[in-house]
């Protein structure tokens, strides 16, 4: 278990608890945090980079969960988890309020303001995150669409397929209101990564490939956005390197011979400290 | 550490051409709004900020793509 779900989950996924998404945690502490957010977020991650390059030395090669003060101090306040599409579908199946925006990150790297990559979720009926939050600003709103449990699963899925990584987000913990879809190079958090940060767990889960129905087809290696697939052109198989597996299962999701399946990485004596 | 200086008198429309955006190998750089993001205002005065530097090869390829030459490369010792 992630520490998230030793302590928001009670031992369990923290963020299958519907305790998380409560309506009584969005006070308008919460509110102020989330609109200061995103009305400041160009400015925050400037900051933020400038800080992490004076913080962080040459030995950038394995970025950990928590390794410096940002990235630890952003578990209170804006912290996420890899999840996969079957657990996306999990949350789907207790929301009743799907807002999809366009994703800030990939405005302030990309300067695109028509990529809807970002999904507000609340189990509650409100027009918080439509009206409250994403209304208010003329370049986000043209973003906004309201969508229906059945419409979201059909999106989540294409994206799953298009290679985006799905994950879950908090807005200081433990109150969860986003799942976004991420490619490494367009977003902040991955890019985070490069200097030694990272804003977000692993998932809860590694993937693992069948060696007996592998048949070298390298789909796989193809989509996997953290290079942690290789092919072994001695054995014509392709191998998931373990610690480097975020357990996002976009790999599994193109497997045309189901050689893929998801490990609970917990069950897993090395890689259930792997975070 | 490389430095990248971005002229805005030359860069006149960061947010219409994205050109340096989008060919930086190692996604170097940023684009907001100088004048801010406001309740009910369209942001504006959009400027590149190079925001990963220590990503920075000194490649240059933003520097050939730019069609205004507004970007500047240089090694630092």
């Amino acid at each position: 278990m992630c520490e998230f779900c030793i302590e928001h989950g009670q031992g369990t996924k923290w963020y299958l608890q519907t305790k998380n998404y409560a309506e009584e945690l969005l006070n308008e502490e919460r509110k102020r945090y989330i609109t200061d957010f995103y009305e400041r977020f160009e400015e925050m991650a400037a900051d933020g980079l400038a800080a992490m390059d004076k913080l962080v030395p040459a030995d950038l090669a394995v970025p950990k969960v928590g390794r410096s003060p940002i990235a630890e101090g952003m578990k209170q306040q804006h912290f996420g988890q890899v999840i996969p599409l079957e657990d996306v579908e999990k949350i789907l199946d207790f929301t009743t309020s799907i807002t999809r925006v366009h994703c800030v990150c990939r405005s302030l790297l990309h300067g695109v303001y028509d990529d809807r990559y970002c999904f507000n979720v609340a189990t509650f009926k409100s027009d918080f995150w439509p009206k409250g939050v994403w209304e208010q600003w003329p370049d986000y709103s043209k973003g906004i669409e309201i969508l229906t449990v059945e419409e979201a699963k059909k999106e989540f899925q294409k994206l799953d397929r298009n290679g985006l990584v799905h994950s879950v987000w908090h807005y200081n913990a433990p109150f969860i209101a986003a799942i976004c879809n991420c490619a490494p190079t367009d977003c902040l958090g991955f890019r985070m990564m490069e200097r030694g940060q990272r804003p977000f767990f692993k998932a809860e889960y590694v993937a693992a490939i069948d060696i007996e129905q592998c048949n070298g087809c390298r789909d796989c290696v193809k989509i996997c956005p953290f290079g942690a697939i290789a092919y072994s052109p001695a054995s014509q198989k392709c191998t998931i390197h373990q610690l480097q597996c975020f357990g996002c299962g976009l790999c599994r999701g193109v497997c045309a011979l189901d050689a893929i399946t998801l490990l609970d990485r917990n069950a897993i004596p090395v890689l259930a400290k792997e975070w | 550490m490389m430095q990248i200086e971005w002229d805005d008198k030359k860069c006149t429309s960061p947010r219409d051409c994205r050109k340096c955006l989008d060919a930086c190998p190692e996604g170097v750089f940023m684009i907001y709004p100088r004048d801010g993001r406001k309740p009910g205002k369209v942001a504006g005065d959009w400027a590149i900020m190079p925001v990963f530097l220590t990503q920075c090869t000194a490649c240059k390829i933003c520097e050939e793509i730019c069609p205004q030459n507004a970007l500047t490369v240089s090694v630092e010792s």
